[in-house]
């Protein structure tokens, strides 16, 4: 698959749980390469939009396709997929290396095959020492790794992780990040976070979901650009622009919308009479996109 | 299937231990072996009993197939493999018939080595071939039972006490429908059963027996697979979005 060709495209998709209206008329394209980051509150709907494209919900209104095809119909080719829900799905009475070759078991992967290629992810992934140790044995980051050890063990094009480093402590949580840039390579990563910095560090793309709805989609640093507001101190009192006087802030100047260029606005400012002595574009962080879109405060 | 029947056999056997399998068997043996035959009084009665074990093995491992998995968060990675409906539903069936039957084998084979020490009479050929058809049955039934309970259930504990009402109707109610459609059945349940099979294949009891648990198996396997098909459409997790 291209990078160009979309893996999933979801058209006006709905799904309700009873009243609860999960994913609303969400509009969506998903890259075939790279890493993807669905972003959203608690309840946004990321969950339900990953349970979509693995055909485990119904639909209750639009069209999504999958790889050109509806995993809502039977028969559908779940081996393109492979998924890690927030629970990590490992049996736990079980060993991670009896885990990794069930789960390729299920994948149709040959027992000899499934353990040469457990052994050489559990060797990326640094947890070869526990191969033979139970799951319910494991330290929660070790846990966390063994079922991204799973999700990676299968040939899937379209590895999708919710939410692979929430419960961690921040160590184990980078490490988690270092594993999946590595393991990413050239297959499509589907990555649910509401964690910021982590989509920061780690997607090619993201979108922010919020009530069931995309509400904008992009690379992450050219949504960090949006809406444009610079940055503006003036020698004393407040800054003056179109009529309205603009109190100092904590930095001792004051961010004003900056609707053309900020060369146009600096001139408005000089214009107005200010005394300016710092003016800069204020590029705004992801989560200040985030906090702005989905109706956040800061 | 077979990644399927691979994964409950590993999870079976990782969960109880080897150590737990040997003293699950030898409960077995003294139970079904030993003292329930005993209080008989009589062997072929106790060749009878063998053909219950396997209802009374398969049906708590079918009630864990799908409520354990709820239970233990595993049912939803499990239902994102690439495995079919039909083969999740084929695998999560013939583990507990295949375990129930083999119990009940093993069982049998003991308590046979046993009469044959204490020089106890032996049933004859004619008997075992029963014995065996109405284990498979047996099987067959404690797990499409247990699969149905474990479907609808919210936990394995209430899976089994739902399983528990379930098998009573069945032990009792079916001698007791059997009995009340063939009245010259004797009253005693065990009695009517023995009775049925001492009758051989085509006697009223037997075929009257044989046609009802046909008939009940066929509907509960064609309505589990309308509910292992629904499980990838009832939109699971409803507090998460």
């Amino acid at each position: 698959m291209s990078a160009e060709t979309p893996a999933a495209v979801f058209r006006g998709v709905s799904v309700s749980y009873g009243a609860v209206t999960a994913l609303d008329g969400l509009d969506l394209e998903i890259p075939g390469r790279g890493v993807f980051g669905l972003l959203g509150r608690n309840g946004a709907g990321k969950t339900t939009a990953i349970r979509t494209v693995l055909g485990l919900v119904k639909t209750s209104a639009g069209c999504l396709e999958v790889f050109g095809e509806d995993p809502g119909r039977s028969g559908w080719n779940r081996r393109r997929t492979s998924v890690l829900f927030a629970e990590d799905g490992l049996v736990a009475s079980l060993s991670v290396r009896d885990n990794l070759s069930v789960w390729a078991g299920l994948h149709g992967v040959g027992r000899g095959e499934a353990s040469t290629r457990a052994s050489a992810v559990l060797e990326e992934i640094g947890i070869a020492d526990s191969a033979g140790t139970r799951v319910k044995d494991l330290s929660t980051g070790n846990r966390r790794l063994a079922a991204l050890a799973r999700t990676f063990l299968v040939p899937a094009d379209m590895v999708i992780l919710d939410e692979p480093t929430s419960s961690l402590d921040p160590v184990r949580a980078a490490e988690v990040r270092q594993v999946i840039g590595r393991l990413a390579g050239s297959r499509l990563v589907l990555l649910s976070t509401h964690n910021l910095p982590e989509a920061e560090e780690l997607c090619d793309r993201v979108a922010i979901v919020d009530r069931g709805r995309a509400l904008i989609s992009g690379p992450p640093g050219e949504l960090e650009g949006l809406p444009d507001r610079c940055f503006v101190r003036v020698e004393s009192g407040p800054v003056r622009h179109r009529g309205e006087e603009h109190a100092p802030d904590g930095e001792g100047g004051a961010l004003i919308e900056c609707i053309g260029s900020p060369a146009d606005l600096l001139a408005e400012l000089l214009a107005s009479g200010n005394r300016v002595v710092e003016f800069r574009p204020y590029r705004k962080s992801l989560s200040g996109v985030f906090l702005d879109l989905t109706g956040g405060e800061r | 299937m077979g990644g399927v029947l691979r994964r409950e056999w590993l999870g079976f056997l990782s969960a109880m231990g080897r150590t737990g399998l040997v003293r699950f068997l030898a409960i077995y043996f003294v139970v079904f072996g030993l003292v329930l035959p005993g209080s008989l009084g009589d062997t072929t009665a106790a060749y009878v009993v063998f053909a219950f074990v396997p209802l009374y093995v398969a049906g708590p491992l079918a009630v864990d197939a799908f409520a354990g998995e709820r239970e233990r968060q595993t049912l939803e990675t499990l239902l994102s493999s690439p495995v079919a409906p039909g083969r999740l539903l084929a695998g999560k069936a013939l583990f507990p018939v295949l375990f129930g039957l083999g119990t009940s084998w093993v069982v049998m084979a003991i308590y046979s080595l046993w009469s044959a020490v204490k020089g106890w009479e032996m049933p004859g050929t004619g008997l075992l071939l029963p014995v065996t058809a109405g284990g498979l049955v047996a099987a067959v039934l404690g797990s499409l039972v247990g699969l149905h309970v474990s479907l609808r259930a919210r936990s394995v504990r209430s899976g089994q006490q739902w399983f528990s009402i379930a098998l009573l109707v069945l032990v009792l109610g079916v001698p007791l429908a059997a009995r009340f459609l063939v009245p010259r059945l004797p009253a005693d349940v065990l009695e009517s059963v023995g009775e049925m099979f001492r009758g051989g294949w085509g006697s009223p009891g037997a075929l009257t027996l044989e046609a009802g648990l046909l008939v009940v198996c066929a509907g509960l396997f064609l309505t589990l697979r309308t509910g292992v098909r629904g499980l990838w459409r009832l939109n699971p997790g409803r507090g998460s979005r």
